[in-house]
C-alpha cells in the first residue's frame, strides 16, 4: 500500500467520523451527510486505482446495478417503512462481509495475506471472525426488519422445553469445543 | 604474499555472497508473514482508538436523529466495499472474484440506499422545525 493510498484512508476515515459527529445535532445533520457521500466516494476511488484492481468493467456493472437498485427503493419506499429498510439494507452488508470473507479464503494473495492453503493463522481467525459477525448482521438485520415491517411478533420467541433445548446445545457444544481442543 | 591476498579476496567474495543471501532471506521471510504480526498490533491498535471515538461521538445525540444516525451509519458500514474490491480486483474469473462482485453489488445498494435514506429522513426533519 502506498503513502498516498494511506493518506487518502485515512482522510475518508476522518471524513466518516466528521459525518457521525454532524449528524449528532440538527443544524449540522446534512452536512454530516454530505461528508459520509464525500468519505466513501473517496474510498472507492482509492481502492479501484489500486494495482491489483484490473477487472472495471464488472466492478463497474455490479455497482451500477447495486446502486440503482438502492436508490429506487429508497426513493419509492413510503416515509412510514425506512427504519425496516435501514434494516434490511443492513442485511446485506452482513452479507457482503461474509463474501469478502470467502473470497479472501479462496484468493488471498489478492488481499496480501499469503496463497492458497498457506494463510497465516491471525488471518485465518480475523475471517473466521468477520465470517460469523457478518452472519449474524446479516441473520439479525432480517428479523429486526421482520419485526418493524410485521412480519415477525415483536413477542419472545418462547416454546415447550426451550431451556432443556438450550441445555442440551449447551451441552453438546461444550462436547464439542473439548474435542477440538483435546 | 599474493597468496593471502588472494585469499583475502576469495574469502570477501564468499562473505558477499553470504550478505546477499541474507539479504534475500529476510524479504522472504518479511514476505511470506506478509508484515502480519505488525498488522495485528496495527489492527487492534485501530479497532481500540475507534470504539472510543464511537463512544464520545454518539454518546450526545439528540433523540430525534437517532434515525437519521441509524441511516448514516449503515451507509457507512458499506465501506466493505474496499474489500469487495479488492476481491472482485483480478482479471481471471474465479470463484473469489465472483464472491467479490456479489458483494459490491451488495454493498453498493446499500451506500446508494442508505445515503438516500438518511437524506430523505432529514428533509422530513428540516420540514417540522
Amino acid at each position: 500500500m502506498s503513502n498516498l493510498t494511506s493518506v487518502a484512508y485515512l482522510v475518508s476515515s476522518v471524513l466518516f467520523i466528521l459525518s457521525l459527529r454532524g449528524l449528532s445535532h440538527p443544524t449540522t445533520a446534512r452536512r454530516g451527510n454530505f461528508y459520509g457521500i464525500v468519505g466513501m466516494a473517496i474510498a472507492i476511488i482509492t481502492t479501484v486505482s489500486n494495482p491489483g484492481v484490473l477487472s472495471y468493467k464488472e466492478i463497474a456493472i455490479a455497482f451500477v446495478i447495486g446502486g440503482l437498485i438502492g436508490s429506487v427503493i429508497a426513493v419509492r419506499i413510503q416515509m412510514t417503512a425506512l427504519p425496516q429498510l435501514v434494516a434490511a439494507f443492513h442485511s446485506l452488508v452482513g452479507l457482503a462481509a461474509v463474501f469478502v470473507a470467502a473470497s479472501a479464503f479462496y484468493n488471498p494473495s489478492a488481499f496480501n495475506i499469503g496463497t492458497v492453503g498457506n494463510i497465516p493463522l491471525g488471518s485465518l481467525i480475523e475471517m473466521a471472525i468477520g465470517t460469523a459477525i457478518g452472519a449474524v448482521t446479516f441473520t439479525g438485520s432480517i428479523i429486526a426488519f421482520g419485526k418493524l415491517q410485521g412480519f415477525v411478533s415483536g413477542n419472545p420467541l418462547v416454546f415447550k422445553g426451550q431451556h432443556l433445548l438450550n441445555l442440551i446445545l449447551g451441552f453438546r457444544d461444550n462436547r464439542i469445543n473439548c474435542k477440538i481442543l483435546y | 604474499m599474493s597468496e593471502i591476498s588472494i585469499q583475502l579476496e576469495n574469502l570477501s567474495f564468499k562473505a558477499q555472497q553470504l550478505s546477499d543471501q541474507a539479504s534475500q532471506l529476510a524479504l522472504a521471510a518479511v514476505e511470506s508473514s506478509g508484515g502480519h504480526s505488525d498488522f495485528i498490533i496495527f489492527g487492534i491498535t485501530v479497532l481500540v482508538l475507534a470504539c472510543f471515538v464511537g463512544y464520545y461521538v454518539v454518546w450526545s445525540v439528540t433523540p430525534a436523529l437517532h434515525s437519521p444516525l441509524m441511516g448514516v451509519t449503515n451507509a457507512i458500514s458499506s465501506v466493505i466495499i474496499v474489500g469487495a474490491l479488492l476481491a472482485a480486483g483480478p482479471i481471471d474469473a474465479t470463484i473469489s472474484k465472483y464472491f467479490g462482485l456479489a458483494a459490491v453489488g451488495l454493498a453498493a445498494v446499500n451506500i446508494f440506499g442508505g445515503f438516500v435514506v438518511t437524506n430523505r429522513m432529514l428533509s422530513m426533519f428540516k420540514k417540522k422545525s
